[in-house]
């Protein structure tokens, strides 16, 4: 239990009471009118009522919040476990919140009774408290408070310190069934372009030296009167390296049940893409371009990435301070990596970055963040419409020229929004192509 | 584990009826006062009076929204103050109107000074007050019973009274000064 830090204060309610009763009191005898004593009674009652019952000691309290880190949409508890000490009657509790949570009750703030047949019995308090949106915020302050019988005395606990909370980005739904263009690593489920170690059937072939024995095919071995045999696809593994471009938040965010912001798209399909190919046992690496300037998360594989991969999300600010510098961002790059890189394509930057990166030879789907229909208005300044809408006419025509430069740009549309391209890069990956170094 | 979607809580909060009461009487309560004392009164009140219970439904309002400041007492001496103003001497069953009016209004303000208006209240602290209520109501007409039976001995009895009353209400106010100051840095 925490220690108790203040005691029990006299409240307005109280004052008045006396106040009220009392002056009543002595107008009425002074001026011999008992209609003020009638009046003044039930006044000094409370008030005497109040003082006789009046708590001495602070209760004991603990209050817990019961997760620090959430998915969006989810909820977890604050508890409040108050010891009442005689006297006490109502507690209450109240947790102030930060945006982009939801609260229940609405208000945040809840009150309990100590019940009369049992006064020591703890009173529990719980608010419960729903994250509707990714990122990384404080929870609270919260404070408890008890007060006397008729609201005479009040104890309260100050304001509680607030617990920085994370809120891990729900991925959006994603499954990719086209083959990765460039598997290099040395386990996975995709087949490599190389004949190897694998379970994928490719052919059967005449034994050479170093092939194992059990690989021997023995129908096809007895009818050619030769040792044939069965060959398979190596399996291998790739690296996908996810480039988020945070410097820029377009639309408005209403939370995992409202509308999303482009950010928010990006957030989640990064998450989403994470996910599936950690899954699936290749490497994910994060590069995030945010206020913070650039973040990197190097490759790896496996569900504990896949957590720290959420939790770097979490954490993206949106903001331009650091800017696209290619030669920062694509440094060690792995050469054969996947880039998929998540961004609204409103900064010209950033589609330059996605151009340099394909012309340094570098796989590179960019995926199109930018949510429909989203408009700028501003009722101080009746240009930013029309300036907006220049913004967006320039910027189809600078995604058109990157198509044609070769660069494959898709919008962000859940399952299957990278197959085609995916598909069309593997193919294209066979073909002899010129790479700037 | 956390709370899932599935999990959280869906059906509405009960329904908190005692700030919405409590809001209602604050606003009566001092129209109930104001009322009383013109009926006791018997007489069409001037405009000055006229001009002074203007403030009364300013200063309700006030401490309907705001029943932590020092609205409620403003409004309760100003209610004091026309009571003494119009009527003079009299236990008329107004009285014990005016009286309970009062209690209500101070009740009320107390109820809702316990938690922030929005906070949602367990219905066994409603109750509690009302029943709270309920017996100083009854304390109420009791005492306005008696100051009638009192009053209609005689004013040698009332006079014999006097001092007893000082005495009782002193001791009241003593022991409630005393109780109430901050307990810190006492042994």
């Amino acid at each position: 239990m925490a220690s108790p830090s203040r005691s029990w204060l006299p409240t307005t309610s109280h004052l008045r009471a006396g106040l009220a009763g009392g002056g009543l009191a002595i107008l009425s005898i002074t001026f011999g009118r008992p209609d003020l004593l009638v009046m003044a009674t039930p006044l000094l009652v409370v008030c005497l009522w109040s003082v006789v019952t009046r708590p001495t000691d602070p209760p004991a309290y603990t209050e817990r919040l019961a997760h620090r880190t959430l998915r969006e949409g989810e909820a977890t508890r604050w508890r409040f476990v108050v010891e009442p000490t005689p006297g006490a009657e109502d507690i209450v509790a109240w947790v102030i919140t930060p945006g982009f949570t939801r609260t229940w009750p609405s208000s945040g703030a809840i009150t309990g009774s100590v019940d009369p047949s049992s006064p020591d019995a703890p009173v529990r308090l719980d608010v419960v408290i729903r994250s509707i949106r990714w990122g990384r915020r404080d929870l609270g302050p919260v404070a408890v408070a008890a007060t006397s019988a008729w609201g005479a005395f009040r104890w309260s606990s100050g304001e509680l310190r607030a617990h920085p909370t994370v809120t891990l980005p729900y991925p959006a739904a994603f499954d990719s069934t086209a083959p990765t263009p460039h598997p290099n690593g040395l386990v996975g489920l995709h087949r490599s372009a190389r004949r190897g170690e694998g379970s994928e059937f490719s052919s059967i072939r005449p034994f050479q030296l170093g092939d194992r024995l059990r690989r021997i095919h023995w129908p096809v071995s007895l009818r050619t009167g030769e040792l044939h045999v069965t060959s398979t696809w190596a399996d291998q593994d790739t690296l996908v390296v996810l480039l988020v471009d945070a410097s820029n938040d377009i639309g408005t965010s209403g939370g995992v049940d409202g509308t999303a912001s482009s950010l928010d798209v990006a957030v989640r399909a990064a998450g989403a893409v994470a996910e599936h190919y950690l899954h699936g046992g290749d490497r994910v690496e994060l590069r995030i371009v945010d206020a913070s300037g650039l973040t990197r998360l190097p490759g790896a594989a496996g569900r504990h990435h896949l957590r720290r991969v959420l939790d770097r999300l979490a954490a993206v600010k949106a903001g331009s301070s650091f800017g696209f510098d290619p030669q920062v961002t694509q440094a060690h790059l792995s050469p054969g990596a996947l880039v998929v890189m998540l961004s609204p394509l409103v900064s010209p930057r950033a589609l330059q970055q996605g151009v340099s990166l394909a012309q340094h030879g570098f796989t590179v789907i960019v995926v199109d963040t930018l949510p429909a229909g989203v408009r700028q208005v501003d009722p101080e300044n009746p240009f930013a419409e029309h300036a907006w809408r220049i913004r967006l006419l320039e910027r189809s025509r600078e995604v058109h020229r990157a198509r044609q430069s070769g660069v494959p740009i898709v919008r962000w549309s859940g399952p299957g929004s990278l197959d085609e391209i995916l598909r069309d890069v593997s193919h294209r990956s066979t073909a002899p192509r010129m790479a700037r170094r | 584990m956390t709370i899932s979607e599935a999990q959280l809580p869906t059906a509405a909060p009960p329904r908190d009826y005692g700030t919405g009461i409590a809001r209602l009487v604050i606003f009566t309560a001092p129209v109930l006062v104001v009322l009383s004392a013109y009926l006791a009164h018997g007489q069409q009140p001037g405009s000055s009076a006229i001009l002074v219970v203007a403030l009364v439904p300013s200063l309700s309002a006030g401490t309907a929204f705001r029943p932590d400041s020092h609205f409620a007492v403003t409004l309760m001496a100003l209610l004091v103050l026309i009571w003494l103003a119009l009527v003079s001497d009299d236990l008329t069953p107004w009285t014990l109107v005016a009286a309970l009016s009062l209690l209500s209004l101070h009740t009320a303000v107390a109820f809702a000074t316990i938690a922030a208006p929005d906070a949602l209240r367990c219905a066994a602290t409603t109750r509690r007050w009302l029943r709270r209520y309920v017996v100083l109501a009854v304390l109420t007409a009791s005492v306005w019973l008696l100051a009638r039976g009192v009053h209609e001995l005689g004013p040698s009895h009332s006079v014999a009274l006097t001092l007893p009353a000082f005495a009782i209400v002193g001791t009241v106010l003593w022991v409630v000064r005393e109780r109430s100051l901050p307990r810190t840095g006492r042994c």
